[in-house]
């Protein structure tokens, strides 16, 4: 008689036996618990896609933007000052400090401007902002000397590039088209398969009032590289003197122009993104609170038809907490039988899965023993002599 | 010696139309070592007297004591476990467990080992009749006999000084009916037991020491 008791008793194997002698109810109960963390699942990995829609739409798009006059036309003939396109080129002479953090989120500036300034020795001098502004350099092999490279042609104002055949040495002596002026060119590299009358340089002309009328920009177009940075890098371009949004009433007057950026389609697809996280963010709780309903529905249903057998219990002797919470472990193991195997299921169809979407399928079974709780409770409040007076 | 008393107990319940007084004041003691029958129409109030001796409620008015303290008082599920065993009418056996597991049942509410429990349930199924081979059988395998003897198997089992039984030859033969009365006596004259009874079938109820009629929520006499 000395033999310990246990702690919990041989009771708790017994009462899961239960779920065994009702098939039908267990199963019922199993897969509503499968089919909400099958769900909930699927719901994670619908967001997950959509974030990384989302990711890939604001890394991968770039916004294509032009320059116009300030009503927004005219982008094919500007006629704009060089001080634009170097503020684009971040140029350091003249760039606007408030730009200066631009530099990573604006890209691909292709300018087009030429202008002939001067023929020294039968060539034309034209101006070269990058290698991929000038249409007629398409073809042609462009070698720098030692120490130079394409870099030079933005930062560097007194470079240029000659043809190959061109019998230059290290400099070029240019003449302007005021004689008083006077230019020597540093060669940094020698084109060829190219135009061979032709030097390129990205040639700064001071004019007294600090900027250059020699030229003619015909094109300017650029990039937002950085969609993450889109609202900003606009606010940032329109705050300038130099840029604004376009507009039919807007007056031609001071260095104002109108920058086109085309980003309705990049913002009505991230808004459609968005909208659909919105939507699903709150399917979540809806499936929460479904789930504890379901969960409870079909427990009370399962549970009714026990109501003897929990009657009985408690004229053995048993606790109502202690029928609250066999009735509760019997679900537990059926939430946790029926999660798995929700899981089981989703991993098998691959949905994604990540921690989040771990959390929230706990979440599930979570609201699966809460309706199970409720069920329990009820089950377990059942009057004792309501079941004697059916005897009766 | 009187082991449970009932005093002045009135017993009233709401249901959806009205106010039944099932209990009209009852005064009534019941001894070891006696078996006691309850006998009344249906609708009388025994059950509802039975129900409160098993301290499934206690009385609207009086006081239902055992040992001479009131189970208002106590921890009734406590009480219960320890002290009464209720044997029904249609056996109210769980379905899902064996004859022995069914025997054994308040044991393992009272935490005893599982093989101690067993052992004792199964001394309790042979001492009213259930053979051993019958032991593993789920109460569907059962007669309805057979059902009851098991019923009362764990009412012994539970080791209840009070045995409470309702209707228990309700849903049994002629045959079985005596044989389940032969046991309750025995229980009560050779165990030491209390047993009451409701029976509405006065042959049986003549087998018990005592009879008390009860009528319209009172204890109309005894026998």
């Amino acid at each position: 008689m000395g033999e310990k008791k246990g702690v919990l008793g041989y009771l708790p194997l017994l009462s899961l036996r239960v779920l065994l002698r009702r098939p039908g109810a267990s199963l019922l109960l199993a897969a509503v618990a499968a089919l909400g963390v099958y769900a909930g699942c699927g719901l994670h990995s619908l967001v997950i896609q959509q974030q990384r829609a989302i990711e890939e739409t604001i890394q991968n798009t770039v916004i294509h933007c032009t320059v116009t006059d300030v009503r927004g036309m005219n982008a094919d003939n500007l006629n704009l000052l060089s001080p634009y396109v170097e503020m684009l080129l971040g140029r350091k002479a003249d760039r606007d400090p408030s730009l200066a953090d631009m530099d990573q989120a604006v890209a691909n500036v292709k300018a087009k401007a030429d202008w002939e300034l001067a023929r020294p020795f039968g060539f034309t001098l034209c101006r070269l902002l990058t290698l991929a502004s000038d249409d007629r350099l398409d073809g042609a092999q462009v070698t720098f000397e030692p120490g130079w490279s394409e870099e030079n042609l933005l930062w560097d104002e007194m470079v240029c590039l000659v043809p190959e055949g061109m019998d230059a040495g290290e400099y070029v002596e240019v003449m302007m088209t005021q004689p008083e002026m006077h230019a020597s060119l540093r060669v940094v590299g020698r084109i060829s398969g190219g135009p061979e009358d032709v030097i390129y340089c990205p040639f700064f002309m001071p004019n007294g009032d600090g900027m250059s009328h020699a030229f003619t920009i015909r094109s300017c177009t650029f990039d937002i590289r950085d969609t993450a940075r889109l609202e900003e890098c606009k606010e940032k371009l329109f705050s300038t003197p130099f840029f604004a949004v376009p507009s039919v009433n807007a007056t031609p007057d001071g260095f104002a122009v109108g920058v086109l950026v085309h980003d309705e389609v990049y913002l009505n697809s991230l808004e459609e993104l968005r909208s659909n996280l919105d939507m699903l963010g709150l399917l979540q709780p809806l499936l929460l609170i479904l789930m504890g309903g379901i969960s409870f529905f079909a427990g009370y249903l399962v549970n009714r038809r026990r109501k003897r057998e929990f009657a009985v219990m408690r004229c053995l002797g048993m606790r109502r907490r202690a029928i609250f919470g066999q009735v509760l472990g019997e679900q537990l193991a059926l939430g946790l039988a029926g999660g798995a195997l929700g899981l089981c299921a989703a991993l098998v169809t691959g949905m994604e899965i990540r921690s989040g979407g771990l959390a929230f399928s706990g979440a599930v079974v979570g609201m699966f023993l809460l309706g199970a709780a409720v069920c329990a409770a009820i089950a377990a409040s059942g009057s004792v002599m309501k079941l004697m007076k059916t005897e009766e | 010696m009187a082991i449970l008393t009932a005093d002045h107990v009135e017993y009233t319940y709401q249901t959806k139309y009205q106010t039944v007084y099932a209990l009209r004041g009852v005064d009534c003691a019941f001894e070891t070592g006696q078996m006691t029958a309850i006998v009344g129409t249906s609708g009388s109030g025994k059950t509802t007297l039975l129900s409160l001796l098993a301290g499934l409620d206690v009385p609207t008015v009086g006081s239902i004591n055992f040992r001479g303290q009131s189970t208002a008082e106590l921890d009734r599920d406590a009480w219960r476990l320890e002290n009464v065993s209720v044997i029904y009418q249609n056996f109210n056996l769980f379905a899902h467990l064996t004859a022995l597991e069914n025997a054994a049942y308040p044991l393992y509410l009272q935490k005893r080992p599982k093989k101690q429990a067993e052992e004792e349930a199964a001394a309790q199924l042979a001492a009213v009749g259930i053979r051993p081979d019958q032991f593993g059988r789920y109460p569907r395998m059962l007669s309805g006999g057979e059902q009851q003897r098991v019923a009362i198997a764990r009412a012994l089992a539970a080791g209840s000084g009070l045995i409470l039984a309702d209707e228990p030859t309700g849903n049994l033969d002629e045959e079985n009916s005596r044989n389940i009365f032969a046991i309750l006596r025995d229980l009560a004259h050779e165990r030491e037991r209390c047993v009451v009874v409701v029976t509405h079938d006065m042959a049986l109820a003549e087998q018990t020491d005592r009879v008390l009629r009860i009528q319209d929520g009172r204890i109309a006499g005894e026998i």
